[in-house]
């Protein structure tokens, strides 16, 4: 269970951060208005909230106590 | 003059309130509350009360002595982590008396660079919503506010409280006044075999991932100057590196700093001893020497083949009118270098040199991100306007002092709070 949230988490966040980066924020290039408009508002927030989720799992993988310790 | 309650058992002089140290509070408190008072006449009125003019039209420099300061302490930032994040994958016993400090440093300096990009900004709840809204990926500051402000801060918070709760665990057991923060900050750690497994391998992984990304938020750092074709003097390959470089020398040297003051103040020995220092000194004179090479190959490339402007940007700097901040720097690196050097090669280390050099070196680098911030706007621009100039003003000036004033206070205050230097074993509780 704390391993699984553990990875779970890390493999969130890094998929936040690529989904966001690559599909969610203004598209790469200067060609065109569209290059300086986010697909998403709010697109970068989701990459920070991936980047904190991935480095939060450490806090689960330290505190949350296993199954069998309860 | 120590207050004589069940603090006084706490070790590392947790929860003693001398008189020097309340004395250095009020002093802080009173700068920091300066700053206060500069930065709302700054908000009230606008930025007109700073010294920042548009560049070119207006012959002046919108990037000044705040954003010096927000790559300054970015800096800092960059080698108290990373000799932490050493120390623990290396297993440097010897250093281990480093790593909290060190941790301590990272989080701080970070807070305050954010601050100072606050300071920045006429408008900045505007800037951080906008920031969060808008930002494209492929501008550097992008990676600027997500990788520095966002995921390092945060990255060093999480590193600084696991590695903080073994201490505040030990501290709970005993009576004091700060037990309950003690209880909350070891957040059910008992330090047994299983929990020491577990919190080693946690802080072993985000040690080995936030070194990677600390050299990315970093050189992105640099990038917003480095990759700007349109500005001479800032246009360059070695912008991001020697931004990583400088910012090791700046955090070393302000870590030998605040080492020399946590042995002095510490009544016990802590494991602060000479061969830590040494070991620092060595680090900072094998970044030094980095750092000067990349100085001179920058400037023969600039002086021996840049364009017109690229030249008279290197001028200005040489030999116009920010040569005194030019050649001061260069001394301030220079110098402590070659004592560096000396100290090395006779294998001696003396403590009192080292802390003048590790000023000495924070104040050439503040002098160089001056440099790399300014003579651009003011010198480097390719459309035809006059040449500009910028001076700081005393809102400028107070707000950046009350920043490093507020700093010292956060580590002043973390000192009374949690041990600056770790615990090594219960019996030092028990034995205080």
């Amino acid at each position: 269970m704390r391993k699984g949230l553990t990875i779970g988490m890390i493999v969130g966040g890094i998929a936040l951060m690529v989904i966001s980066y690559f599909g969610l924020t203004a598209p790469w290039g200067a060609e065109s208005v569209a290059n300086s408009e986010p697909r998403l508002q709010f697109a970068p927030l989701v990459f920070v909230l991936g980047v904190m989720m991935a480095f939060g799992s450490a806090l689960v993988y330290e505190m949350l106590p296993d199954r069998d310790e309860d | 003059m120590a207050t004589a309650t069940h603090e006084a058992t706490l070790p590392r002089g947790v929860g003693r309130l001398t008189r020097g140290w309340i004395v250095f509070v009020v002093a802080m408190v009173a700068i920091s509350a300066l700053g206060w008072f500069a930065y709302v006449r700054e908000y009230t009125e606008g930025m007109t009360v700073t010294g920042m003019r548009n560049v070119g039209t207006m012959g002046g420099a919108t990037w000044g002595l705040y954003i010096t300061f927000v790559v300054y302490f970015v800096g800092v930032s960059f080698a108290g982590i990373t000799i932490a994040a050493v120390i623990r994958l290396f297993n440097l016993q010897t250093l281990r008396p480093l790593a909290r400090m060190a941790e301590v440093l990272t989080v701080v300096s970070l807070v305050l660079g954010a601050i100072a990009i606050v300071a920045d900004l006429g408008q900045p709840l505007r800037g951080i919503v906008n920031l969060f809204r808008y930002a494209r990926p492929q501008s550097p500051f992008f990676g600027t506010f997500t990788m520095v402000i966002a995921g390092y801060l945060f990255a060093s918070l999480v590193y600084l409280w696991l590695t903080s709760r073994r201490d505040a665990s030990l501290l709970a057991e005993r009576p004091s006044r700060l037990r309950w923060l003690h209880r909350f900050v070891a957040a059910g750690y008992t330090d047994t075999p299983v929990e020491r497994e577990r919190h080693s391998k946690a802080t072993f992984w985000l040690a080995v991932s936030i070194l990677p990304m600390l050299v990315v938020a970093h050189s992105t750092l640099g990038f917003v100057f480095g990759l700007q074709v349109g500005r001479p003097g800032w246009y360059s390959a070695l912008m991001a590196p020697a931004f990583v470089v400088l910012a090791g020398v700046s955090g070393t040297g302000l870590l030998i700093v605040l080492a020399a003051i946590v042995r002095k103040t510490m009544a016990k020995d802590v494991g602060l001893t000479t061969e830590v220092f040494a070991w620092l000194g060595r680090f900072m004179m094998f970044l030094l020497m980095i750092y000067v090479y990349f100085m001179v190959t920058e400037l023969l490339t600039a002086t021996y083949a840049g364009s017109a402007r690229e030249l008279q940007v290197t001028r200005e700097m040489l030999w116009g009118e920010y040569s005194w901040i030019f050649w001061t720097s260069v001394a301030l690196l220079v110098v402590p270098l070659i004592g560096l050097g000396f100290q090395a090669i006779a294998r001696t280390w003396n403590i009192p040199w080292l802390v003048v050099a590790g000023i000495a070196v924070n104040l050439g680098a503040i002098g160089k991100r001056y440099l790399i911030a300014v003579p651009s706007q003011t010198h480097g621009q390719l459309l035809p306007y006059v040449d500009g100039s910028y001076a700081p003003s005393w809102i400028e000036y107070a707000v950046v002092a009350s920043l490093t004033a507020f700093g010292a206070l956060v580590i002043g205050v973390f000192m009374k709070v949690l041990p600056i230097v770790e615990i090594d074993g219960e019996e030092e509780v028990a034995n205080a």
